[in-house]
Parts: C-alpha cells; structure tokens; sequence
C-alpha cells in the first residue's frame, strides 16, 4: 500500500525537523570554534540538522517529506533567529538540500539500496548541496577554501550518518509509520 | 554498512585534514597584524598597527532593526586607499567572508579596532550589519 501523509507522519516529521534545527544550534559554539580555526565560514552545523532530515525522510518513506522538513526547519530557524549568514534567504538554503534528499531516497529506493546507505548518500550530498548553496547565496569561496568548505561538509556529514545509522534501527521500531 | 561508513569516514577526513593544511599554509602567507592590499594584480601589505586612526562611531543597524553603535580607533578606507584608482573595494577576512564597498561608500566605510580589540569593517548606516567584515585579511582593489 502507498504510503501517504498521516497526522502521525506529520508530527513525526515536523517534531524530527526542529530537533534537527535544535541540534545545529547547540553544536554551533563548538562548529563556530572549529571552522573558525580552519579559516573557512562554516559548514559543520548544518550536515547535523540535514542528517536528521535524511534518516528521517528514509524512515516514513515518502517523497516530499525531506522538503516538508526542510520548510518546518527554515521557518522554525527563521523565527528562532538561527538564520545565519543567509538571512532571509535561508529559505533557500534549507530547501535546496531537501529537494535533493527527496530525489535521493527516491532514485537509491528505485536501484534497490539499502536504507543505511540510503541514509549516507542524502546526509552527505544534502550537506555538499547546503554548502554549495550557501557559497552561492553569501559566501563566494573559490579555490582551496572552497574545497576545504565543501570537504568539512561532507565528512561531517557522513560523520552524522553515522551517528544516525547508530540509532535509525530503534527510532524505526518505535515510531511504527 | 557500519564499516564501510568508517572507510568512507575516515577518507573523507583525510581529504579535510589535508586540504585544511593547505589552507592554513596559504593564510599565513599574509604577515601578523597586516592586511594584503592587491592591486592590480600585485601584492603589497599594510601593517595595521603603522596606519594612523582616530575616534571613530559608526552606526549600524543589526537583524532585530535596533541600531548598533561600533566604537573604536579607525581609518576611513577612502583615506586608507589615498592615491589607488578603483571603482569598488572587497575586504575579505581570513574564513573567505566578504564584503563590496563602492568607492562613493569609502568615505563613510571604516576599518575600526573594535571594543573586543578586533579589526572590523564599519559602514555607517548598514542594515542588518552585513558588511561587518571581522577581521579582515585582505583588500582586493577592482
């Protein structure tokens, strides 16, 4: 039976989008400290809240549930003033990866993969995919800081898939969708 | 999967800590307490403790629309940049955020040791502060 979008799938999904938004914020201080170092603008926070998004995406199992996260995370960021350098175009920022997340899940589902490597593509492509919008939006990086901005990305998201694949095994149990 | 990610993982932050090196290599090309001034196409430095600053208070306004007030010793760039052509001005700090300031904004855009002794672009009347470059590395003259 197709899969569609229950209450439960919504509250499931809105509640993991801002846990998502809460997780960026309290590991900001520390990223700040670390890109800080490295000379770079960013690029360890966000992979945390779109891993949230990919493992959550994967478990309701639905296309269109990475961008409706992505929404609920840019208007909660937006109203928390967790916006960052993009401003009022976080909007952007945050639907750009969640649009690629969707496409994702739904191609890797299509050839057969596994959720857990389901839960790597889209957690470290979606945080190349924030980086690279957030270089076109604000910071116009060229060259070896580029490269090392979009670097940080994907390791620390696939640092966060794996974090993630830790743990989507008994959130799945638990939530039943 | 589980191991297969650890490879992926451990790969990836080889490339990081490589390309972190490098770049860390290439910021420290500019000398301590100096801003690289480029232009055209050459490199020379200011040493920002030999630039003459006076009492400076810019007002900005932040992302809440309240006015900020950014206090300090600092220079007009216009001033700074006494006897360059240019049309507009990028002021880039060391994590590669910039700012464009045109050269009619010179007059009012300022480079000010701010209250936590750090180098900071100012200009007066900016919403939102954006071009609140912290400190700044390099001035690229276009």
């Amino acid at each position: 039976m197709k899969k569609r979008f229950s209450l439960r799938v919504l509250l499931f999904l809105t509640l993991s989008a801002d846990f998502g938004v809460l997780l960026k914020k309290v590991i900001s201080p520390v990223a700040n400290l670390i890109t800080d170092s490295l000379h770079i603008p960013g690029g360890i926070g966000t992979p945390f809240s779109i891993s949230v998004v990919a493992a959550a995406s994967v478990i309701a199992g639905i296309f269109g549930s990475a961008m409706f996260m992505s929404l609920i995370q840019a208007v909660t960021a937006f109203f928390i003033g967790s916006v960052g350098a993009v401003g009022a175009l976080a909007v952007i920022s945050y639907m750009v990866p969640g649009l690629l997340i969707d496409i994702i899940i739904l191609l890797s589902g299509k050839i057969g993969l596994s959720d857990s490597v389901k839960i790597y593509l889209s957690s470290i492509l979606g945080s190349v995919a924030a980086a690279l919008t957030a270089n076109i939006l604000v910071f116009g990086l060229r060259g070896v800081p580029l490269l090392l901005y979009i670097s940080v990305s994907a390791t620390t998201g696939a640092l966060c898939a794996f974090l993630m694949e830790l743990v989507y095994g008994k959130i799945k149990k638990a939530v039943k969708l | 999967m589980r191991k297969k990610g650890l490879v992926i993982l451990i790969a990836l932050f080889a490339a990081t800590a490589l390309l972190a090196v490098w770049n860390i290599h290439m910021n420290k090309a500019v000398p301590e307490d100096s801003i690289a001034l480029i232009y055209n196409g050459s490199t020379s430095y200011i040493k920002v403790t030999d630039v003459k600053k006076e009492d400076q208070s810019v007002h900005l306004v932040n992302g809440k629309g309240e006015e900020v007030i950014v206090e300090g010793k600092g220079i007009a760039l216009s001033e700074l940049l006494e006897g360059y052509t240019y049309s507009s001005v990028k002021v880039v700090a060391s994590d590669e955020f910039y700012a464009t300031v045109s050269k009619e904004e010179c007059d009012h855009a300022y480079l000010i040791v701010n209250s936590n002794n750090d180098l900071q672009l100012a200009v007066f009347g900016d919403k939102n502060s954006k071009r609140a470059v912290k400190k700044p590395v390099r001035i690229e003259l276009e």
